[in-house]
């Protein structure tokens, strides 16, 4: 009888998951975070004031080894906003002004700081996966979580600089900071 | 019915589309939700640092327990050096360390997930039904040596803390079938999903029938095939970055059999032997809030609920267990990193009493109330830590026991470390012992023997709990992680072990036979360690542990018949010697050599010493080859025992007569989707 009924359950089961699931890939860590920034921009909308013109690119920095820019790489045949993506590695406060959007390498963090001090008034989602990177003023953190990449959004931050981030986006943050941390 | 089932499989095994490979563009495209469910692969995936461990621990990981071939958990933990895995029969283990083996090794705790399967009816692991589905298991700690500062009574030996894997590390599916000549069935089921943004949960279903193998006196069938279903679940989720929750329950049923010999009557001819099927069935639910301040400080709230129902022809034993513990951890200053925790547990036990195996009362609850605190000091910046700490317990048999210990731990350079312990350990009486009779002889009386003479073993219930001080030493070294080797030395003073104590008639006969606390003795010996993975296709490991126990039964024992020293100083084999080697032969091609040498057991039991039945030195080697036939579809072919026909391990102490251990051969098929 319960030789019946396992096998039953069993051959329920294998042809449940076989018609309905998607494979479950694993990624590396950069090339999740490469799709994050993507869809990060395509959930934020810039003010005005953060282009020059129509015709200029949306700009992504990189600060530090963050080993993302094999993966960027293939951002720039896309298009952001209806612009042309351009990818930049960022060596002073002065290159990342250009930026739209700057990610921090969890290693320059000390650095990383006093760039979010010079960059806190502009119009720069910054991310990072330092630690308490959020709490020194930047944008979105990235945290491990069950061995996933999940976010907080410092929603206060991105007010503070025009930066309009969509709901759905802010549903999906682990963590949502709307006082100045 | 496997064959159809393989029938049922294989169309559908060949339909499954190969996992393909998404190219850098279609990662882009994936959403945020699919994201969020992606597992990444991180470089610097936090190692667990045994470095810094002060006490002789060896940890098996999932990996581990895939290349050794094993279908149970006892298998597995055949691996671990110097712990005694003795397989009694097809359904019965005898697990010890340190000495002490026996069906009832009683000074071996043993948890899963945080809830202790020790049983306190007769002080030992019902190993048959801790059918926990290999493939959920994470790791396996086994630590030798005493841990009751920090798990309680009991471990007085050693603890073994095996740790399932989080819901959120097993979403999709795994389907493994399997079939040998002992294996007869090994039926796997699990499923995991995402159940919600936070949420993870997982299913499992496991079925497994297992044959008999034969007596050691005879060579006749041992009827003592065994089958257990299995199911369980597990949900693990997160309410914020600093709370998270853990629910999770198994049920199980098993149906064994066994001969129990002798089978005691109240009538002539008095002892028999029982064809008996045993009847185990439980479940059990368990809940755990995890609270993280920060990553060195953080608090956990758990609790379960244990049922479980045994039947056997001499007994049948109920228990109910409820728990809950407290554990909080925080940083003292700059230097003091502070565990302590407060726990309670009730038990309900209920017997079906039979005439030859009595429980008085037949119903009863118990209550223990324990806390402990572990204080972890820095006394120089990463080279010196002492660890200070003491378990309180109370409960219902002996009272309010302390089990302190104090660790040093010193790593003169990074790659070694030094570490040296004292503590003291208490075993708590089992239920039988402060309370059982159990029939164990009838002599027929002249003239007419008609009429017999019964003996039974009493419990006693001003039995003391059993003591040990340990004292510990040990050295590891990794030169990287190609080459590393662990030594333990140790040196256990026991008091107060249970004995028996006898009371004559004129006429010889005992009068009453009491359970007691009348032994004390030693023991002392060592676990050497060395792992080394030569090449990027090699890894091998090698271990060797020795042990020497020497006994002495007290004044009250003096001209008893009892043989529990003897029993105590050769139940244990002093020599073991584990050997592994894994080959990567290719990519998706693996081979597993795994040798034990197990030295003899001159008296394994008091049955062996009454029938001087020695357990022989043996040699095993096991092997299997694990073949990933496509990224998701695997075969594993696997050996056991592979050049002797059967052997003995072990010689059960009560009931059942000797059973000899065959060779095991078995195929399985492992799907995941």
């Amino acid at each position: 009888m319960l030789k019946h009924i396992v096998s039953i359950l069993l051959a329920l089961g294998i042809i449940l998951c076989a018609i309905s699931l998607p494979a479950i890939q694993q990624l590396s860590e950069e090339e999740v975070k490469s799709a994050y920034l993507y869809n990060f921009a395509k959930f934020i909308k810039w003010p005005e004031k953060a282009f020059r013109d129509d015709h200029d690119p949306f700009v992504i920095g990189v600060y530090g080894k963050s080993g993302l820019d094999e993966y960027l790489v293939s951002l720039t045949k896309k298009k952001i906003r209806e612009r042309a993506v351009e990818i930049r590695t960022i060596a002073s406060v002065a290159d990342a002004e250009g930026c739209q959007l700057l990610y921090v390498a969890a290693g320059a963090e000390r650095d990383g700081e006093r760039l979010l001090q010079a960059l806190s008034g502009s119009a720069i989602v910054t991310v990072s996966d330092a630690e308490s990177f959020v709490n020194q003023g930047g944008v979105i953190q990235f945290v491990p979580i069950r061995g996933r990449l999940r976010f907080i959004i410092n929603l206060y931050q991105a007010n503070h600089v025009g930066l309009k981030i969509d709901a759905q986006l802010l549903a999906l943050a682990i963590e949502v900071v709307e006082e100045k941390p | 019915m496997l064959r159809k089932l393989i029938l049922f499989l294989l169309p559908l095994l060949l339909l499954s589309v190969p996992m393909s490979l998404w190219a850098q563009e279609e990662i882009l495209e994936l959403d945020l939700e699919s994201l969020m469910e992606i597992q990444v692969i991180s470089a610097g995936r936090k190692q667990q640092n045994l470095m810094d461990v002060p006490a002789a621990i060896y940890v098996i990981t999932a990996e581990d327990i895939k290349n050794s071939g094993a279908t149970s958990v006892p298998e597995a933990l055949r691996m671990v050096p110097g712990l005694q895995v003795s397989r009694i029969g097809s359904s019965k283990w005898a697990i010890a360390s340190r000495g002490f083996n026996g069906t009832f090794s009683n000074k071996l705790l043993v948890q899963i997930d945080g809830r202790s399967v020790y049983s306190p009816t007769y002080s030992g692991v019902y190993w048959d039904v801790q059918n926990v589905l290999l493939d959920d298991i994470d790791r396996i700690e086994v630590i030798r040596g005493p841990g009751a500062t920090l798990w309680g009574a009991n471990a007085v030996n050693g603890i073994i803390n095996i740790i399932t894997k989080p819901a959120s590390d097993t979403l999709g599916g795994v389907v493994s079938v399997g079939s040998g000549n002992h294996e007869e069935q090994l039926l796997n089921f699990r499923y995991g999903v995402q159940l919600s943004k936070n949420v993870y949960g997982r299913f499992t279903i496991n079925h497994i029938e297992r044959d008999e193998f034969r007596y050691h006196a005879d060579h006749s069938d041992s009827l003592d095939d065994w089958r257990m279903t299995y199911g369980g679940f597990r949900l693990d989720g997160d309410i914020n970055l600093q709370d998270s929750w853990t629910l999770q329950g198994d049920i199980y049923s098993g149906r064994e059999g066994q001969q129990v010999y002798p089978y005691w009557t109240p009538e002539s001819p008095y002892a028999s032997t029982a064809d008996d099927r045993i009847n185990a069935d439980g479940y059990n639910l368990l809940a755990r809030w995890e609270h993280k301040f920060s990553p060195t400080s953080s608090w956990t709230l758990q609790s379960y609920f244990d049922f479980s129902d045994r039947d056997e022809i001499y007994v049948g034993q109920m228990s109910e267990t409820f728990d809950i513990d407290f554990q909080h951890r925080f940083q003292l200053g700059e230097r003091q990193d502070i565990v302590w925790g407060l726990g309670y547990r009730t038990i309900k036990d209920d017997f079906s009493n039979t005439y030859m195996v009595s429980f008085l009362p037949k119903s009863d609850r118990s209550e223990l109330l324990s806390g402990f605190i572990q204080d972890e000091i820095r006394l120089i910046d990463d080279t010196l830590w002492l660890t200070l700490g003491s378990k309180v317990e109370n409960n219902d048999y002996t009272g309010t026991g302390y089990q302190p210990s104090a660790k040093l731990l010193w790593k003169p350079t990074p790659k070694q470390s030094v570490w040296t312990s004292v503590s003291r350990a208490l075993r708590t009486p089992s239920r039988a012992e402060a309370t059982s009779l159990v029939v164990t002889n009838k002599i027929p009386l002249p003239p007419t023997y008609t009429t017999a003479y019964t003996m039974y073993i009493n419990g006693n219930d001003d039995m003391d709990a059993e003591q040990v001080t340990a004292y510990e030493l040990g050295y590891r070294y990794a030169r990287d992680s190609r080459l590393s080797f662990d030594l333990s030395l140790f040196y256990n003073r026991y008091k107060k072990l249970t004995s028996y104590s006898y009371t004559f008639l004129p006429s010889g006969l005992p009068a009453s036979i009491e359970f007691a606390n009348d032994m004390s003795g030693h023991s002392h010996g060592f676990e050497a360690l060395l792992k080394w993975n030569p090449t990027d296709w090699l890894e091998t490991e090698l271990s060797y542990s020795l042990i020497r126990l020497s006994m002495a039964m007290g004044p009250e024992s003096q001209g008893s018949p009892s043989v529990m020293d003897i029993v105590a100083e050769k139940s244990s084999p002093q020599h073991q010697l584990f050997l592994h080697g894994g080959f990567k032969l290719r990519d998706n091609l693996r081979l597993n050599l795994w040798g034990r040498y197990v030295d003899s057991l001159d008296v394994a039991s008091p049955v062996a010493a009454v029938n001087g039945d020695v357990v022989d030195s043996y040699l095993a080697v096991d092997a299997n080859l694990i073949w990933d036939i496509t990224e998701n579809l695997e075969l594993m072919l696997s050996g056991q025992n592979l050049f002797d026909d059967y052997h003995l391990e072990f010689i059960n102490e009560y009931f059942t007569p000797a059973i000899d251990i065959g060779r095991s051969l078995y195929a399985k098929v492992t799907w995941s989707f």
